[in-house]
């Protein structure tokens, strides 16, 4: 009994599904087990990918395909990063592909006159985007889904503004941001763990970190323990600006080029990627290390099938039997478990 | 069973505010946005010296808005209950690709159906989309976000693979000749979104099932204590969003005539933007039918506006996003609401 209570009190009782995985069920063997591994949905998934990619084709270990695995996972990486901040502070972020777009317009259009300061302008005009949505949410009142809406709106409005059509980056200086590579280890790949750690001990280690889980898990209790609610929200959607500003201008230095019409779709899938992850859409709950694998996995589904060459029609459809497995099944197994009385 | 009906039907049958949710005091957001609507045709009558209150303008605005106004009624229904549907968007698109190929008198990858038929199998096929939908939402705890986007990603997938992303062209005529077709002034497209918009609205307000969802939505715990047969009616919520998105797919084929595979990939964001432009809260339990229509108009005849004004297609999104900021913004101002 108390060795299982244990599990409970450490930093992974915040993760996704937790109330069955560190909860004693009863002593029945089976159910126990299965409880176990629901907390594992991610890495499971994880590995389970790695060795169907390892078996469907000789080309996935290959370091070609692992370091466009890891470039790729990079960019969708950091944008997760923030999404993942925002919805554990209870929130969504809908803007951060809009938002990575206008960064890589604007790191694409200073470039020539402002060298590589350019970059820093690109990742700032996300912080500001990011605000913006921040404020909406805060002193507009604006749920975050709509809030972000509105601001992905004026993003690709921005973009699309700077020029309707894609800007070509010619300096030789900021595309070794793409080329440079250790092994194959990309220096993307880098960047993302670095800002992965960063956040991580920020979240974990400090107060205000701390805040951001109190304030996702109940806004109206975190406010009455004292907690300054609409500022944690605001920072949370001012970091997410931030690092989809830093993402867009990686996308940039690996299209070589800004696009205006970059990141349809990326919301979704940061979102998508970061519950495969097992962090809770409801907010104040789950891990960053795991979300982040959640990333990884849900890119090599892709790779895989690729690979595979399975139809990409066909891939669509694969994909999203298997997000809805990944969730689903965890969520079987916790309704199964439902005498412990704790619901979603 | 007789219970949760006392609850519930005096609480959504009655023309005040329908309070499904938790507070009875609480204003419900719908009026601040007519404000809103009334300023926005003052604005535009001014701002396009008079062109926009011609009647020809006046169709086109709903002409072009009939699609969206249908899918943003599919996406009410969800968010009331406290869901969202990503799904629609996909859902009306295949929809629509199945009615014109079956219909068509040389079908590329389904056979030849007269034309009620091939209606019906349109409709049937965003029926069983929604019942999977309703199905998993009702069994696991599984969000419905989470569930729409899967079956959002397969619908997309089966959509290609049916057409091998080939557009399907030539459709019966006679759903040409429908679009086209008016009653008086009006499109039959903007008539068939009227029909629906009363059928939607009296299946929400009149029906045991429309009472059971505002009750799921605002507290699905109390719902399902007081005998709401839970997984039921998610079934049935999302199986009529489904069939309505299907019902948008009908209305877009009939207006342009033909569909490729790629069309409508703004449907599913527009649906949601419409549904809380009107004022329908996310946080479910509360919102009416007469708030969809609110919330697509007021972003069709900013879009018809920005057209008439001639700015730049690139820059309308700009300022779409910046009056959904601003309406939603001073809807729950006015609306005194506590935040989300």
């Amino acid at each position: 009994m108390t060795n299982k209570m244990v599990a409970a009190v450490g930093p992974d009782a915040a993760v996704g599904m937790p109330a069955t995985s560190t909860r004693p069920l009863a002593g029945h063997g089976p159910s126990r087990w299965l409880s176990a591994l629901s907390g594992r949905a991610v890495e499971i998934l994880f590995l389970g990918m790695v060795l169907t990619g390892f078996i469907a084709s000789p080309n996935f270990l290959t370091s070609f395909n692992l370091e466009g695995l890891l470039s790729q996972a990079a960019v969708l990486g950091i944008l997760a990063i923030g999404q993942y901040i925002v919805i554990v502070a209870g929130g969504f972020d809908l803007s951060v592909g809009a938002v990575a777009a206008a960064s890589s317009m604007v790191v694409a259009s200073t470039l020539d006159g402002m060298g590589l300061l350019g970059i820093l302008v690109a990742v700032a005009a996300g912080g500001v985007l990011g605000l913006l949505s921040g404020f909406a949410v805060t002193v507009g009142r604006i749920p975050p889904i709509v809030a972000t809406l509105g601001v992905m709106g004026i993003a690709q409005g921005v973009a699309f503004t700077i020029s309707n059509r894609g800007i070509v980056i010619t300096d030789s200086t900021f595309m070794a941001i793409n080329s440079t590579s250790f092994g194959f280890v990309p220096l993307l790949f880098v960047i993302w763990a670095v800002l992965v750690a960063l956040v991580f001990a920020f979240l974990r280690l400090t107060r205000t970190g701390l805040y951001f889980f109190a304030v996702g898990g109940n806004a109206d209790s975190a406010r009455l323990a004292g907690v300054p609610v609409a500022r944690v929200q605001i920072t949370a959607f001012a970091l997410s600006g931030l690092l989809a500003g830093a993402a867009g201008v990686l996308f940039a230095a690996r299209a070589s080029s800004g696009l205006p019409g970059l990141g349809v779709g990326w919301e979704l899938d940061t979102i998508a990627a970061v519950v495969i992850g097992g962090v809770s859409l409801y907010g104040g709950s789950g891990n960053l290390v795991k979300a982040m694998i959640g990333v990884l996995t849900y890119l090599m589904i892709t790779n895989v099938m690729n690979l595979a060459d399975v139809d990409s029609y066909l891939q669509n459809v694969l994909k999203g039997l298997l997000i809805l497995a990944a969730v689903a099944v965890p969520a079987v197994l916790l309704r199964r478990n439902h005498l412990l009385g704790r619901t979603s | 069973m007789t219970v949760s009906q006392s609850e519930t039907k005096p609480a959504t049958g009655s023309t005040a505010q329908p309070a499904g949710g938790k507070d009875n005091r609480r204003r419900i957001p719908g009026g601040a946005m007519v404000w809103v609507l009334v300023l926005l045709i003052i604005a535009a009558i001014v701002l396009s010296k008079g062109v926009f209150i011609r009647p020809s303008n006046l169709t086109t605005v709903l002409y072009q808005t009939a699609v969206v106004g249908v899918l943003a009624m599919a996406q009410a229904y969800a968010v009331i209950s406290k869901g969202l549907d990503l799904s629609i968007g996909a859902t009306a698109i295949l929809a629509a690709l199945v009615i014109g190929d079956a219909s068509s008198a040389d079908p590329q990858f389904l056979p030849h159906l007269p034309l009620p038929l091939a209606i019906l199998a349109g409709l049937l096929v965003g029926l069983l989309v929604g019942v999977v939908n309703g199905f998993i939402a009702g069994r696991t705890t599984v969000p419905p976000f989470i569930i729409t986007l899967s079956t959002y990603l397969v619908i997309v997938g089966i959509t290609f693979m049916l057409t091998q992303g080939a557009p399907v062209t030539q459709p019966d005529q006679l759903l040409k000749d429908l679009g086209d077709a008016r009653v008086w002034i009006l499109p039959v497209p903007v008539l068939l979104w009227f029909v629906l918009i009363v059928i939607g609205h009296l299946v929400l307000s009149r029906t045991k099932q429309g009472a059971m969802l505002y009750s799921v939505g605002g507290n699905e715990t109390a719902a399902r204590l007081s005998g709401v047969p839970v997984p039921r009616i998610k079934v049935f919520i999302y199986a009529a969003a489904g069939v309505f998105a299907a019902a948008a797919g009908l209305l877009f084929l009939t207006r342009t005539g033909s569909v490729s595979p790629s069309a409508g990939s703004e449907f599913m964001l527009m649906s949601v933007a419409a549904v809380v432009v009107g004022g329908i809260p996310l946080s479910g339990g509360q919102g009416k039918i007469r708030d969809v229509v609110l919330g697509v108009l007021i972003l069709g005849i900013a879009g018809n506006l920005m057209n008439l004004m001639l700015i730049s297609p690139y820059l309308q999104m700009a300022v779409q996003g910046a009056i959904i900021l601003v309406a939603v913004g001073a809807n729950q101002r006015l609306a005194q609401g506590r935040g989300d």
